[in-house]
């Protein structure tokens, strides 16, 4: 039992990096209707810049300074590349994105080499102990950003008028622009911010794996899966999301060995690959009873 | 409202042999007009005619392909429709184009804009004055108020911007006759207490020639016919055309 307790913890704090670049992709998408695959690169490139800048000043300063470039990076992307195709069928935007994903990736690689690099681990201390469970501290504060993140969101799109008029500007584009918003800057400000939540979510990865320019492929697919899992316009819904990936993954992982032998159809090399199976199996069940997501609004036109 | 009253020469908006065409297709070929300030100027004619895109042109929603249009003195063809809001030319287009998805209150507080807070306030306060009905849906999903609802909504928003000159899409379009007279109600009232200056477009002329001081005809992109209200009555083929 302390077993299953343990891995549902664990899950939930590796979870919480899912639902920050979830929290990344359902920001691309209440502005703009469109999904960033480059998104994790992108995360892995600012994440380098910070490595870079933290060679040579403290660890705050640096990150402060990366999640601004980060912005203008998302910024500049938007107006240079995505407004190129912001008319065109979807498919061009997910060719872009995937044209993003590559760009970036090489990008990283030929500045930086495949090699690992160290990244500061911006919380230091010892495991903290949680009614019994005991966690590492970076987790432990890794779950405090991702509800911190998911909140200010929350607050962001909900009762600002900025975020009101990025939601806005997301459903109906002549419509917003009707309302005096300018769409063009708030398709910026939208990439901006998802670019920089991204830097965010890369710099706190970096610590608990190791920094490579392919370190957010597999947390950027899982941030996906959680994104849509939490219904893709929700701040909160991709948080929950994430955690849900998160524990299930763990869960899996632990469990799938003890089931196969039990049921004695042969042993798994590899209960790890299993779990990531099941998770994206989890997506699908979920997708196919509830389409918009555990979150999501219903999408409802009204012509 | 005396209607049929020509207000003094004071314009706020003039139309000089505006053309405009979607992509290939010609909508508009030479369309001018004048909206005198604080009058209500109807813009009447056929499905089809180019009543909307002559107002798409206004807002600029769809640059002019040739023409002028001068706004306050201004010549603002081609600028952006959120730059003109600013300015006070607020648009309720086709379809009023309300945030389904988005609560009544949150639609109304998208009106505001480009407003300043501390003034946006007192002016949410008057809109709920003006239509209790929207202040007693205010948490609902807009998608789920009535035509007549949802029209008062797109025009309660629209004042919200503090509008100098309003331009009204088929205000009546869909909705049942009670509720036109209301809205005509609610538009006279705009006219009379706030003073903004209005241009409205319908295809049922009758309402609009009750509160407007001038009408236009368009027909095929053209203007064919314009005078008072009760110039328009008299004239024989407008009478068979667009008045019952």
């Amino acid at each position: 039992m302390d077993t299953f307790i343990e891995q549902v913890v664990s899950g939930v704090m590796t979870g919480s990096v899912y639902g920050i670049v979830a929290l990344a992709l359902v920001m691309i998408f209440q502005s703009t209707r469109m999904f960033n695959f480059g998104q994790g690169e992108i995360a892995t490139f600012t994440t380098f810049i910070a490595w870079s800048l933290m060679l040579h000043m403290p660890y705050a300063l640096g990150f402060v300074l990366a999640v601004v470039i980060a912005f203008g990076i998302g910024a500049v992307l938007e107006r240079g590349v995505i407004r190129l195709v912001e008319d065109k069928p979807a498919m061009s935007g997910v060719m872009v994105g995937l044209g993003l994903f590559i760009a970036f990736n090489s990008i990283s690689a030929s500045i930086y080499g495949p090699e690992p690099h160290h990244f500061e681990q911006p919380f230091t201390g010892g495991p903290i102990d949680i009614g019994g469970v005991t966690i590492g501290r970076h987790s432990a504060y890794l779950f405090g950003v991702a509800m911190l993140l998911s909140a200010l969101f929350y607050a962001f799109f909900r009762y600002t008028s900025v975020g009101l008029a990025l939601r806005a500007t997301a459903a109906d584009r002549t419509g917003a622009e009707l309302m005096g918003v300018p769409t063009g800057y708030m398709l910026m400000l939208g990439w901006g911010l998802a670019t920089a939540v991204g830097a965010v979510a890369g710099m706190l990865v970096a610590p608990m794996i190791v920094l490579t320019p392919n370190m957010m492929f597999f947390v950027l697919l899982f941030g996906f899966a959680a994104a849509v899992l939490g219904g893709l316009d929700s701040a909160p819904g991709a948080v929950v999301g994430g955690v849900i990936v998160g524990v299930t993954q763990n869960l899996v992982g632990v469990y799938v060995d003890d089931l196969v032998s039990a049921l004695h159809v042969g042993s798994i090399r590899d209960p790890n690959q299993y779990r990531d199976i099941v998770a994206m199996g989890l997506i699908i069940v979920v997708l196919a009873l509830r389409p918009r997501g555990l979150f999501g609004r219903a999408i409802v036109e009204r012509v | 409202m005396t209607a049929g009253v020509a207000a003094p020469a004071d314009t706020l908006l003039r139309l000089c042999d505006v053309h405009a065409s979607y992509g290939a297709v010609r909508a508009l070929h030479g369309v001018s007009l004048d909206v005198a300030r604080g009058t209500v100027v109807a813009l009447l004619g056929a499905n089809g005619a180019g009543k909307s895109t002559t107002l798409r042109v206004i807002s600029g929603m769809l640059a002019p392909a040739a023409g002028t249009v001068e706004y306050d003195g201004e010549r603002i063809g081609g600028r952006a429709p959120s730059n003109l809001v600013r300015q006070g030319l607020v648009h309720v287009p086709e379809g009023r184009r309300i945030f389904g998805e988005f609560s009544v209150e949150e639609n109304l507080r998208l009106g505001a804009f480009t407003q300043r807070r501390a003034d946006t306030k007192r002016a949410l306060a008057e809109v709920y004055e003006d239509f209790p009905i929207l202040h007693e849906r205010r948490r609902q999903r807009a998608a789920t108020l009535s035509g007549g609802e949802q029209q008062m909504l797109a025009i309660g928003r629209a004042l919200l911007a503090q509008p100098r000159l309003l331009l009204l899409d088929e205000p009546s379009l869909g909705l049942a006759p009670l509720v036109v007279r209301e809205i005509y109600d609610i538009i006279r009232m705009i006219s009379g207490q706030r003073g903004a200056t209005i241009l409205l477009v319908e295809q049922s002329a009758e309402m609009a020639l009750e509160v407007a001081h001038r009408a236009y005809v368009l027909e095929a992109g053209r203007i064919v016919v314009s005078g008072t209200p009760a110039e328009l009555r008299g004239n024989e083929s407008v009478r068979r055309s667009y008045l019952g």
